[in-house]
C-alpha cells in the first residue's frame, strides 16, 4: 500500500470511527479548518451542507435523531490529483438505531454507502474539505432486497 | 478563476447534453483519457468504471436501451482547486423512456475536472442518490398528497 493511501485509509477509519460515540467534534478536527466553503453531502440529506455553519448544525441534530450510530469502511483508494489535493473513495457501511419513544422497541437499520471524498494536505496532515455519500440507487437497492429473499427461500437454487 | 479557462459549469453541460443527446463520442471526449486511474461510479453501481472502454461499453449500453435520455444539471456549484483542477457538485435530474415509459429521479454528483491543453476533462464523476429508504418514503407522501379519491378506479368497475 502507498504511504497516501495508507495515511488516508487510517485517517478515515479515524474518522468513521468517531460514529460509534457520535464524536462530532471528533470528526470536524479531521476537516480543513481553513477551508471558508467545505461541502458535505450526506445521503440522508435533501441539498448539500455547505460551509461549517451547515455541517455543525447537521452535527449537532443527528445526536438528536439517533440513539446508537456505528460505521466501517472498506475498499479505500486515495490518489494526489494534484499538489496537496487527494482524492480517496471508499464504501462505508453504518448500522444505527433511530431515536423515538423509549416504550417502543426499535431495530438498528443498516445501509452501504459510497464515498467520494478530496483532501488537502495540511500541516498536520491530509484533511477533508469536500466528501459526498452515495447509496446505490432505489432500482437496484429493491433488487439487492429481492436476490437476498430469493437467497433466504431457495438457497442454492437462486 | 484562473485567467484564460473557461468555467468548469461549461464542461458540466457539455456533459450532461452528451449524455442527452446519446453521444457516446462526445462524452468520451471529454473524459480524461490521460489518465489511467479515472473512475465514473454510475447510482446504479456499487463499484466503479476504472477505465475509456468500460465508460464506452456502460454509455453504449444505457443509450442503446433507452429511446430518450434527459440529463439537466442544477444548482452547480464549483471551485478551482489549483489552476489546472476544478471540482464540481450538482443536482443531477435524469430521466430516461423506452417502450414501457418514463422513470427519472435525481441524484447528487461530484466531478473532479483537469485542465487538458486550455479544456476541462473529467477524470472522476460519481453519482449519489438520496438514500432509498426516503425516496420510498417520499414516494409514499406524494400519495397521501394525491388523497384517498385518487383510488386507481379500473375502467370494468366504475
Amino acid at each position: 500500500m502507498s504511504d497516501l493511501r495508507h495515511d488516508i485509509t487510517r485517517l478515515v477509519e479515524e474518522y468513521v470511527g468517531y460514529s460509534e460515540t457520535m464524536d462530532f467534534a471528533g470528526k470536524k478536527r479531521l476537516w480543513d479548518q481553513d477551508d471558508p466553503m467545505p461541502l458535505l453531502m450526506p445521503e440522508e440529506a435533501h441539498a448539500p451542507l455547505v460551509g461549517w455553519d451547515a455541517i455543525d448544525a447537521y452535527w449537532s441534530q443527528s445526536r438528536v435523531v439517533m440513539d446508537s450510530l456505528e460505521s466501517r469502511s472498506a475498499n479505500h483508494t486515495a490518489r494526489e490529483i494534484d499538489a496537496g489535493v487527494a482524492l480517496a473513495t471508499y464504501d462505508m457501511r453504518w448500522r444505527s438505531t433511530l431515536a423515538g419513544p423509549k416504550e417502543l422497541k426499535r431495530k438498528p437499520i443498516s445501509a452501504d454507502v459510497r464515498v467520494t471524498a478530496l483532501l488537502r494536505h495540511k500541516p498536520d496532515g491530509w484533511r477533508f474539505f469536500h466528501l459526498m455519500e452515495g447509496p446505490v440507487d432505489l432500482l437496484t437497492m429493491a433488487r439487492q432486497a429481492h436476490a437476498r429473499h430469493a437467497k433466504d427461500l431457495f438457497g442454492q437454487d437462486a | 478563476m484562473t485567467k484564460g479557462f473557461v468555467p468548469i459549469e461549461e464542461g458540466v453541460r457539455a456533459w450532461t447534453k452528451a449524455w442527452s443527446a446519446r453521444d457516446t463520442e462526445s462524452l468520451l471526449a471529454l473524459w480524461d483519457a490521460e489518465d489511467d486511474a479515472a473512475t465514473y461510479l454510475p447510482a446504479e453501481r456499487s463499484a466503479p468504471l476504472t477505465d475509456v472502454d468500460a465508460i464506452r461499453a456502460y454509455a453504449d449500453d444505457l443509450c442503446g436501451l433507452f429511446d430518450v435520455v434527459r440529463h439537466r444539471p442544477e444548482q452547480i456549484l464549483s471551485r478551482q482547486i489549483s489552476p489546472s483542477t476544478g471540482l464540481a457538485f450538482y443536482t443531477l435530474s435524469w430521466m430516461v423512456k423506452d417502450r414501457r415509459g418514463p422513470i427519472g429521479g435525481t441524484c447528487r454528483v461530484t466531478s473532479v475536472w483537469r485542465s487538458r491543453k486550455g479544456a476541462w476533462r473529467c477524470c472522476h464523476y460519481a453519482e449519489a442518490p438520496l438514500a432509498p429508504l426516503l425516496e420510498l418514503q417520499g414516494f409514499y407522501e406524494a400519495i397521501a398528497r394525491d388523497g384517498v379519491d385518487h383510488i386507481l378506479r379500473r375502467p370494468s368497475h366504475s
